[in-house]
């Protein structure tokens, strides 16, 4: 596995930051935001790596997101002992924005000029995803089938899913998957307009005051394998991937079921397809954005589905620190369920002062060590998709 | 490969209904182009052309959903292509009986919506209009769709070149294998608007854009209805010498009868592939010279006039899906 995300570089310095229950929001810089209600962001200082030397010019097309993603892309390829991409039968990532910031870019160049103009070309072709993830590609001479997926914010987890269901169908055995988004003027203004960003800058998920949510950017990547194509690697698996289900929220274009149906049945199914009840689950890293909306949704959702056995279930929003991560939300989240179920921790749902009374699942407030064998993650994406996965580990047998 | 075409509908420059594309690439009609005028900044001085879905969609063929009130012409192709689809299968909603699929393929979105939100944004920094902002996200039109619908199982859009319409092939089998639908609607679509129709004379200026929406309701096979009998993965390629290996090789792998390229009539962009196809001896068709360049709607459209042919005419049909990254090559027919 590999992260990059506003609290870390690598995984070390993600679950340093989880532990300690840093936040890492700040005023945003990359574009301006004089005239938005909120002003703050979870942003990334990318380091000046020089992570495709391959390219030679073509280096200069790479967008800030793709960067990310290459991170990430990068350390998990280093954990698992692998140098290239060879070996891996297929490329899966979520995003929702893009190379946004190049199309922006275009758009401003055009307008501003009545006749053509000079690099349009090639801005307009890096700023599509496509485009981005043919640069990752070339640079390790790879040439397998990518599937990019924009789901929103379920993304990056509908992207580790179709992953697994490439695996258990047989038409891969060793896929990576992940999801990535970079801050963007329109999508971070897009949101202001929507009221839903916190103008206190603090996401505070499952609140009683909360007051909306906060963005952020970074990528994970996880490489996922049949237990036959880890066994011909002698690859030392980290945890299981045992299941992934979506669904459909067909309430509205933005606002969730009061109710979470969708997300009652993306949490039901995934429980039966792994094999287990919901009083197993010993974790959940919750969609939680710190939206009224949401918030109460996933929290009813998470009450039906588990009935007597929520107030036995931990749950915290990891966006409570990091932001919201978009199109990377799912593949880092899941990422973060993968550190604690290997650590044998829990991360927080900081800056909660009064929980919500929807609230009836044990809400971790703060880092705690425990001791859990499956964790679930929550992706929920505007036009409605509902996603979740389930990991355990090793030793906890079942699907 | 293992999946049957039991229906299909288009939306094109040639009109609203699936016969509308049909007779058009058959005829090879003239289609007129017009230009975009900008609505942002300066007044362009160069000339780039489109040929655009005519009109409103005839008042029958969309659902009274509210969710198409405000939703980007690109929801409305969508809508319309699907409905016809169905319609095609002879099959309703509810004879689906909750076990449909629906997979959205696209490569720039609702661009419509994404470019006035931006350009508000230049203008007005203060007033972006919330309304507009959520229907620019690559799956908008897909969850309208499924509303109209009533699809609440599995519901996701891919983005790429048009050819990841097959990547959208691979996931409907994929589905089905996990026996999580029966059926499965692909749609892949596109809308126009200056800003992309520019984009594509930077490419060539003779490039003409186009725009629309393509359905295939794929199940598993049926005697009497086309199946796809061979289906290539997207074979990755970088460099130029690359992609003409591989253009060649697909070549080399296709079937007799009849041919659906991708070509566009811009002989410097469609060299490596007629290139590759230079010894083809059967029929020969090519949409993208009737319509112009529809981009994630162009191969789905492929896609539905192979199925008429394989149906009329009785003979395999392949379809040539050349990609600048990633190329591909299947054949459809009656079995």
């Amino acid at each position: 596995m590999g992260i990059m995300s506003p609290l870390g570089m690598d995984w070390q310095e993600n679950e340093a930051s989880l532990r300690a229950n840093r936040t890492a929001f700040r005023p945003v810089t990359l574009f301006d935001v004089s005239h938005r209600i909120a002003k703050t962001a979870a942003s990334i200082d990318l380091p000046d790596d020089t992570l495709f030397p391959k390219l030679g010019r073509k280096a200069s097309f790479v967008d800030r997101g793709t960067t990310m993603l290459m991170h990430s892309i990068r350390e998990c390829l280093q954990q698992a002992k692998m140098t290239d991409l060879d070996g891996i039968d297929a490329l899966v990532i979520g995003t929702s924005a893009g190379a946004m910031p190049l199309g922006e870019e275009y758009f401003r160049q055009a307008v501003a000029s009545e006749t053509k103009v000079r690099g349009q070309l090639r801005r307009v072709d890096s700023y599509m995803p496509h485009r981005q993830m043919a640069l990752i590609t070339e640079e390790f001479g790879w040439q397998g089938p990518i599937t990019l997926i924009s789901n929103a914010c379920a993304s990056g987890a509908n992207a580790i899913g179709h992953a697994l269901g490439m695996i258990r169908t047989g038409r891969a055995k060793r896929v990576l998957a992940g999801g990535y988004d970079a801050l963007a003027d329109l999508v971070y203004s897009g949101f202001d307009s929507l009221k839903v960003l916190a103008p206190s800058g603090m996401p505070r998920p499952f609140d009683a005051a909360r007051d909306g949510l906060a963005i952020g950017e970074g990528a994970s990547v996880m490489l996922i394998e049949s237990e036959e194509a880890a066994a011909e690697r002698r690859s030392d698996a980290l945890a299981c991937l045992c299941s992934y289900a979506t669904a459909t929220d067909l309430h509205h274009l933005t606002q969730p079921d009061p109710a979470g149906s969708a997300a009652v049945t993306t949490m039901t199914n995934a429980c039966r397809i792994a094999g287990i009840e919901p009083d197993q689950i010993g974790y959940i890293n919750s969609h939680g954005t710190g939206t009224p909306h949401n918030d109460v949704a996933e929290a009813n959702a998470i009450t039906q589905w588990a009935g007597a056995a929520a107030a036995g279930i931990p749950v915290s929003s990891t966006k409570s620190a990091m932001g919201h991560l978009l199109g990377g939300a799912g593949a880092v989240e899941a990422s973060i369920c993968l550190m604690a179920l290997l650590g044998q921790w829990l991360p927080g749902s900081l800056n909660v002062r009064e929980a919500d009374p929807a609230v009836t699942f044990d809400l971790v407030r703060e880092f705690r060590p425990a001791k859990l064998t499956h964790a679930l993650t929550n992706s929920f994406g505007f036009g409605g998709t509902n996603a979740t996965l389930i990991l355990r580990t090793l030793e906890g047998g079942g699907a | 490969m293992n999946l049957s075409i039991l229906g299909t509908g288009a939306v094109t420059a040639a009109g609203w209904l699936t016969q509308d594309f049909i007779t058009a690439c058959l005829q090879r009609t003239m289609i007129p182009t017009s230009e975009p005028a900008r609505t942002a900044g300066k007044t362009r001085t160069w000339t780039c052309r489109v040929r655009g879905v005519p009109g409103a969609a005839p008042a029958d063929l969309l659902p009274k959903s509210p969710r198409l009130r405000r939703a980007s012409p690109l929801t409305k192709f969508e809508v319309a292509a699907a409905m016809q689809a169905l319609s095609s299968a002879g099959l309703s909603i509810a004879d689906l009986g909750g076990r449909l699929g629906l997979v959205q393929v696209l490569q720039n979105g609702c661009v419509q919506y994404s470019v006035r939100f931006f350009a508000e944004l230049q203008v007005q920094p203060e007033l972006p209009s919330p309304l507009i902002f959520p229907e620019t996200v690559f799956n908008a039109p897909a969850s309208h769709l499924a509303q109209c619908l009533g699809v609440n199982g599995m519901v996701t859009t891919l983005i790429g070149e048009p050819n990841h319409l097959v990547e959208a092939v691979f996931t409907a089998q994929q589905w089905m294998e996990e026996d999580l639908i029966d059926h499965c609607l692909i749609v892949a679509s596109e809308e126009m608007d200056w800003m992309t129709v520019e984009a594509l004379s930077y490419y060539h200026p003779d490039l003409i854009a186009s725009e629309g929406a393509a359905a295939l309701l794929l199940g598993r096979p049926v005697a009497g209805k086309p199946r796809i009998t061979a289906l290539s993965p997207l074979l990755t390629h970088h460099l130029p010498i690359d992609r003409q290996r591989v253009l060649r090789e697909l070549a080399s792998s296709g079937s007799t009868g009849t041919l659906i390229d991708h070509c566009s009539g811009v002989a410097a962009i469609d060299r490596p592939e007629t290139s590759a196809w230079s010894g083809w001896p059967g029929d020969r068709w090519s949409p993208g010279m009737v319509l112009g360049d529809a981009l994630g709607a162009s191969c789905g459209l492929q896609w539905v006039l192979a199925s008429h042919l394989a149906t009329s005419q009785q003979v395999p049909v392949t379809l040539s899906m050349p990609g600048a990254n990633a190329s591909s090559v299947a054949v459809i027919q009656q079995v």
